[in-house]
């Protein structure tokens, strides 16, 4: 006895397009299984085809239970779950509940696309009118819809957000005057190199006399000579180095793949030759002139960021001190560096105040 | 107010004055980005000076300009078709209107956080309905106007639409009344319940 219902109470008798509008994919069978009433939404499903007088299993193959052979089965099988599939194209599967009817007897079935209700509507062009207005799976449809918009919507803000960032990123390295890489990229290459185990060649570029170019010509000229020696330096190295701005006029370069700790040389004297041709600036012409000081991992046993640093800190030093315009090598355990300047040919061997830095004119 | 509202206006904007004009519109709000995210919700200050800008930069009123933001949203095609959401809410303007309180339960399906405002359809007479809209958001009566009347459009009814804000329990209550033109049904444009060939 159900709960909605006193005993001796009339019972409801539903007239076909009542039954239709209730439950549109409702079936009807008679006790031999043959169709006796299908909903109009079925009837679609199945145009150009004829249900009503048809035997069940010949237009849908059971699923649930599976070996259904007659309609009673449909009731029994699995406490009145039913999955039944269309034995022709399109092949849908629906699913339902099988009661008994008591009079005149057979079997009712209503039926439901269930989750595939959104292949159901595109194979079969189902409309809005197809559903009771109870059935919720037109919002099952909207939401399926809704939710594809907004993972498209949140894929494409994702990939928006990973290409700010990877600005952001390259932003945060570079130096904005000069456009080469910043003091912070310069440090994390130079620890990332170290960690790999990498051989490469250190320049330490230091701009003389540039104090007096801003003094002289005001700071947009400084500006201009600090973008011509960064372009300088950006062509004399390779895609794989690294140059980087680490300070006011102060320039750094990691050359990798550079062999033996001597071929940074012809590096450091390509770069003074591209300086020593005066630049325009304004009205007036100025001489560029750098020191450079270099070193190179193979000189150590266990390479440390400080110390390559201070040894190259140091042949830069000796490049000044010797008249600069000039580069300067670090060679550990001798009493000499190796130095040359571009301009200043004149054979004449630079005096050192490091002994540990020799100096060899080219 | 949420991203998909302010991505609207920025749609609007874009297409009916331009890039520039756009951008120009943004600057005189003081706002630095010029992209809004449909996904994310932003301050509603945002919105305000976006409108008065727009405002100035244009020389139209502030209704006109959220009734054709209200237009666009619905008949801009975008990757968020709202008019494709909306029209899964009846066949006809007429139970469109009816169950637009529906609406709003399948908006927050969808996103929780699109606030909209509260919506109660009573009908007054054979051709009327006067639809009231409660809103923590005072002076928006103008886009719903520009909503409705491009989804009347879009299932081919003609209306004659009128819009009224007035007070209630301190809160702005905007009644939208719409009055159906008799024997003007028109071609409904196409709606099918899953898109297909796209």
């Amino acid at each position: 006895m159900s709960a909605g219902s006193l005993p001796g109470e009339a019972r409801p008798a539903l007239g076909r397009s009542a039954l239709g509008a209730l439950m549109p994919m409702h079936l009807w069978l008679d006790r031999e299984g043959t169709i006796r009433g299908a909903g109009p939404t079925l009837c679609r499903m199945r145009s150009g085809m004829r249900l009503i007088g048809r035997p069940v299993f010949e237009v849908f193959e059971p699923r649930l239970p599976a070996d259904a052979r007659l309609p009673a089965d449909l009731v029994s099988g699995a406490g009145g779950r039913v999955q039944l599939r269309f034995r022709a194209q399109p092949r849908t599967l629906l699913r339902g509940l099988a009661v008994p009817v008591t009079r005149p007897g057979g079997v009712f079935i209503n039926l439901s696309p269930g989750i595939s209700v959104a292949a159901a509507v595109a194979d079969h062009a189902l409309t809005l009118r197809d559903f009771a207005p109870s059935d919720p799976s037109v919002d099952l449809l909207y939401l399926i819809e809704a939710h594809a918009a907004i993972l498209a919507e949140s894929r494409s803000l994702n990939q928006r957000l990973a290409e700010a960032r990877a600005e952001a990123e390259q932003m945060a390295a570079t130096d904005p005057l000069t456009g080469l890489r910043n003091r912070r990229a310069f440090d994390t290459e130079l620890a990332a190199l170290l960690r790999r185990g990498e051989d490469f060649g250190l320049l330490h570029v230091d701009l003389d006399d540039f104090k007096q170019v801003n003094d002289t010509l005001g700071h947009a000229a400084g500006d201009e000579v600090l973008r011509h020696v960064a372009a300088v330096l950006a062509q004399e190295t390779r895609g794989r180095d690294l140059a980087a701005r680490v300070g006011g006029d102060e320039f750094m370069l990691l050359l990798r793949d550079c062999g033996q700790p001597e071929a940074v040389v012809p590096v450091a004297e390509r770069i003074l030759a591209r300086l020593d041709p005066p630049l325009r600036l304004g009205r007036s012409e100025w001489r560029v002139t750098a020191s450079i000081g270099g070193t190179h991992t193979l000189h150590y046993t266990r390479p440390e960021p400080d110390k390559l640093l201070r040894d190259a800190d140091h042949a830069l030093y000796a490049s000044k001190h010797a008249g600069r315009a000039r580069h300067t090598l670090f060679v550990p355990d001798r009493d000499t560096a190796q130095s040359g300047s571009a301009n200043d040919r004149r054979g004449k061997g630079a005096s050192l105040p490091a002994p540990r830095l020799q100096s060899t004119l080219p | 107010m949420h991203g998909v509202f302010n991505r609207a206006m920025e749609a609007f904007f874009i297409r009916s004055e331009g890039e520039a004009a756009w951008a120009a519109i943004c600057r005189g709000a003081d706002i630095r980005v010029t992209r809004f995210e449909p996904l994310l919700v932003y301050d509603d200050a945002i919105t305000h000076r976006l409108l008065e800008a727009a405002c100035i930069a244009l020389g139209r009123p502030r209704e006109a300009l959220l009734e054709a933001v209200g237009e666009s949203l619905i008949e801009t095609p975008s990757t968020f078709s709202l008019r494709r959401l909306l029209r899964f809410g009846g066949t006809s303007f007429v139970e469109f209107v009816q169950t637009l309180e529906e609406v709003r339960a399948r908006a927050c399906l969808a996103l929780p956080d699109l606030e909209l405002p509260h919506m109660r359809a009573e009908r007054t007479g054979l051709q009327g309905f006067r639809l009231y809209l409660t809103w923590n958001r005072p002076g928006f009566g103008p886009l719903f106007l520009g909503i409705l009347r491009a989804m009347a459009r879009d299932y081919g009814t003609a209306v004659h639409l009128r819009h009224d804000a007035r007070i209630v329990g301190g809160q702005e209550q905007c009644v939208i009344t719409i009055l159906l033109l008799e024997g003007t049904q028109r071609e409904t444009a196409d709606f099918a319940l899953v898109e297909t060939g796209s």
